[in-house]
């Protein structure tokens, strides 16, 4: 039924040829500069105590993605390593840079992945452990300081409530109409004291306070097409599909 | 059989030509008569969807948000570019993303990334959405010229300049291509090759198309069919060599990873839970909008005895005539593989594509815009012709269904379009219009309508031709 003759779908071998040649040159040419770079990825893991990053808010980790991402930070990194050309390399496009590390948020803002993508594998993997370090070192300030924020006012609640107990001790042995309307006031308070220093140390006990760090570390990855040996292979398969498809084209 | 098939083949060389030339000449002043008609009803049908768009406006402007049939997520306008764009430059769109985008779309985002963002992209997707919004507004543009380049292209030589004009505004502001272009999905850049693929004119060109168009939305793969049916093994070969050579090409260059799509897009047929039941209904093409809506319901629901009532049946029974009429439309192309013209085939293999399950988008029946001239040199455009255009029009106007009031995101809240890029909070009430419910049937009825009147030429040409040479 078909209408050609089956030898018309033989392929031309000398089309099919020179496909295969050219792609397997384009192939050599994609890896050589593009599929030789490798990328190593770190996962940093935010500071968060109850429902706050440690920034205070919930959107302090896309910054803490930016500032990983700046100049200074490509600087650090360079200078860390002993890599001068690191720190054009390294930092955001939008930056002045040439955005080989890039950070995003990943899992609803909890973590932040950095990928490095350098010709040099051991260079890269250095330079996303480095970086996911300087983030990590960042997060601390930040996470230090909101932590001393709720220590103190921890701090201070105590002595609130020590010297509530002190004026309900005293109220206790007077035992008059006055000094009953006071310790209901006196026990109201303490009650808010304990509801609030119950709450601050629930917030700043684990699951809901955690320290940043590094919650995996800088590793290489692994794709599908790494080789050379295979991106030569799949372009000439390519170029070979196409020397195929003119060839057919030709035949009468 | 050989013989038979000499006689039969002869005959459809001689049919494919002369479906115009079967009915009687008109003369000049009929023609001009119907022409004129023509382009009244055309104007009319205009000025109704001239009528939507000072709706749309009206209630943006009034309530902050698009109706239906727009998409239910109010937040999410123009994002179908912006989160692909941000993956293109990403890396992880296969692994991590699970992306069902073929390694050419990357590429033309990262160009549109580049022309748009010098200095990269930073933050989210809808950071970059905040950041510039020209990229969408090109899109949306794209969605105005590509009616007029259909209608400008030599298969549409049938049609006034006057018609062509109108058909091409009338498209331009239906609510399906309204919706596409509300996505800004990449899609409408298909609907500038399928033409030439519908064309009679280029059929040697044919495979490189239908290749490209395969890398763009790999569904159109269905389309390779149409060369096995109509007996072309030669450019069913030529097509899927340069399909697999663009997608190994553009993959090397794109992402190591890219063999993980052909993983991604198997997985993504067969998973319900990626959309929404609300928004398959926003213009859906397929009757299995209706069953993944119920499916979805019942899934959501609480309400005792549900599933014991007769909605628990309706998704298997919708399901049970969908797939009827598309093994009819099976059984047309094979039964009318011999008078049926390849464009045809791909039409209605189009028509399968898009009716086969909610996956493909209910934007994709802006696509049939470019098939009208295939419709026009039917036996039955007249009624193929009306069914596509129904598809077009304005249904969703009228409201069969609202839901209940919901506090939600919208993108188009500050009234300041289309440059505004600010974030309000709007009361939504979602609606369901007519449209969503009558397009899957319209849909189907063309599938019936067409496939019929390919088993029906093919018969009566056979016996015709039995009978000339008896």
């Amino acid at each position: 039924m078909y209408k050609q003759n089956w030898r018309c779908l033989l392929p031309n071998i000398k089309f099919i040829i020179l496909g295969v040649l050219c792609g397997a040159v384009i192939g050599g040419v994609i890896y050589t500069f593009i599929l030789s770079n490798v990328t190593a990825v770190a996962v940093v893991q935010t500071g968060r105590i109850g429902e706050h990053d440690a920034y205070g808010n919930n959107s302090g980790v896309q910054l803490l993605a930016e500032q990983v991402q700046r100049f200074e930070t490509a600087e650090a990194i360079a200078t860390k390593l002993g890599e001068p050309k690191l720190s054009q390399q390294l930092a955001g496009r939008h930056y002045g840079g040439e955005g080989k590390l890039r950070a995003r948020l990943i899992t609803d803002g909890e973590l932040i992945e950095i990928r490095v993508t350098l010709r040099d594998q051991d260079l890269a993997i250095s330079a996303a452990e480095t970086a996911a370090q300087i983030a990590v070192d960042q997060d601390l300030k930040m996470f230090t300081n909101l932590r001393s924020i709720y220590e103190r006012r921890l701090v201070q609640l105590s002595k609130e409530s020590d010297s509530a107990n002190q004026l309900q001790l005293g109220l206790l042995t007077k035992n008059t109409l006055e000094s009953k309307s006071s310790m209901a006031d006196v026990l109201e308070k303490l009650i808010k004291i304990n509801d609030e220093s119950t709450r601050l140390m629930v917030t700043m006990s684990e699951p809901n306070m955690r320290e940043p760090s590094i919650f995996s570390h800088a590793k290489l990855t692994r794709p599908v097409v790494s080789g050379l040996w295979s991106a030569v292979l799949l372009a000439a398969l390519a170029g070979g599909a196409v020397g195929y498809a003119l060839g057919l084209g030709r035949q009468k | 059989m050989h013989e038979a098939g000499r006689i039969l083949e002869g005959a459809a060389v001689r049919d494919r030509s002369s479906f115009t030339n079967t009915a009687k000449i008109p003369t000049r002043e009929s023609l001009a008569c119907r022409c004129r008609n023509g382009t009244s009803l055309l104007m009319a049908f205009l000025a109704l969807q001239l009528s939507s768009i000072g709706y749309y406006y009206y209630y943006v402007n009034e309530k902050g948000y698009l109706p239906s049939p727009f998409i239910h997520d109010k937040f999410d306008t123009f994002m179908d570019l912006y989160n692909t764009m941000y993956w293109a430059e990403i890396e992880g769109r296969y692994t991590d993303w699970g992306s069902v985008y073929p390694p050419i779309n990357f590429l033309i985002l990262r160009i549109i990334e580049w022309l748009s963002y010098p200095v990269g992209l930073v933050g989210g997707s809808p950071d970059i959405r905040a950041e510039n919004l020209s990229p969408a507004l090109g899109m949306v543009l794209l969605h105005l010229v590509a009616p007029i380049w259909v209608v400008a292209q030599r298969g549409w030589a049938d049609f006034s300049m006057a018609q062509r004009g109108l058909i091409a505004a009338i498209t331009s502001f239906s609510p399906i291509f309204l919706f596409s272009a509300e996505r800004a999905n990449l899609i409408i850049l298909a609907l500038f090759l399928l033409p030439w693929l519908f064309s009679e004119d280029s059929e040697d060109a044919h495979p490189w198309i239908l290749a490209i168009l395969i890398n763009l939305k790999p569904y159109f793969a269905l389309l390779l069919l149409a060369y096995l049916f109509s007996g072309d093994l030669r450019r069913f070969l030529q097509a899927t060599a340069i399909s697999g050579s663009i997608f190994l090409a553009t993959g090397l260059l794109l992402d190591p990873n890219f063999p993980v799509f052909i993983g991604n897009i198997a997985s993504f047929a067969g998973n319900e839970s990626v959309l929404s039941g609300r928004g398959v209904l926003s213009v859906p093409a397929s009757l299995s909008a209706f069953s993944y809506a119920i499916n979805s319901y019942m899934k959501m629901s609480q309400a005792p005895g549900l599933h014991e009532s007769i909605l628990a049946a309706m998704p298997s029974l919708i399901e049970g005539v969908k797939w009827i009429t598309l093994s009819f439309a099976v059984f047309a192309l094979y039964a009318g593989r011999i008078t049926m013209k390849v464009t045809e085939a791909f039409f209605l293999l189009l028509l399968i594509t898009i009716n086969a399950g909610v996956w493909a988008g209910g934007y994709s029946q802006i696509f049939y815009l470019a098939a009208v001239p295939v419709l026009f040199r039917t036996e039955h455009k007249l009624i193929l012709l009306s069914l596509a255009l129904l598809i077009f029009l304005p249904l969703d106007l009228i409201t069969l269904h609202v839901g209940a009031p919901e506090k939600v995101a919208s993108f188009l809240f500050a009234g300041e379009l289309p440059t505004s890029k600010t974030l309000g909070v709007v009361e939504m009430t979602w609606q369901l219009g007519l449209g969503s419910f009558v397009r899957p049937i319209l849909n189907t009825i063309l599938i019936l309508v067409f496939s019929s009147m390919l088993i029906f030429r093919a018969r009566s040409t056979k016996n015709r031709e039995i009978t000339n040479h008896v």
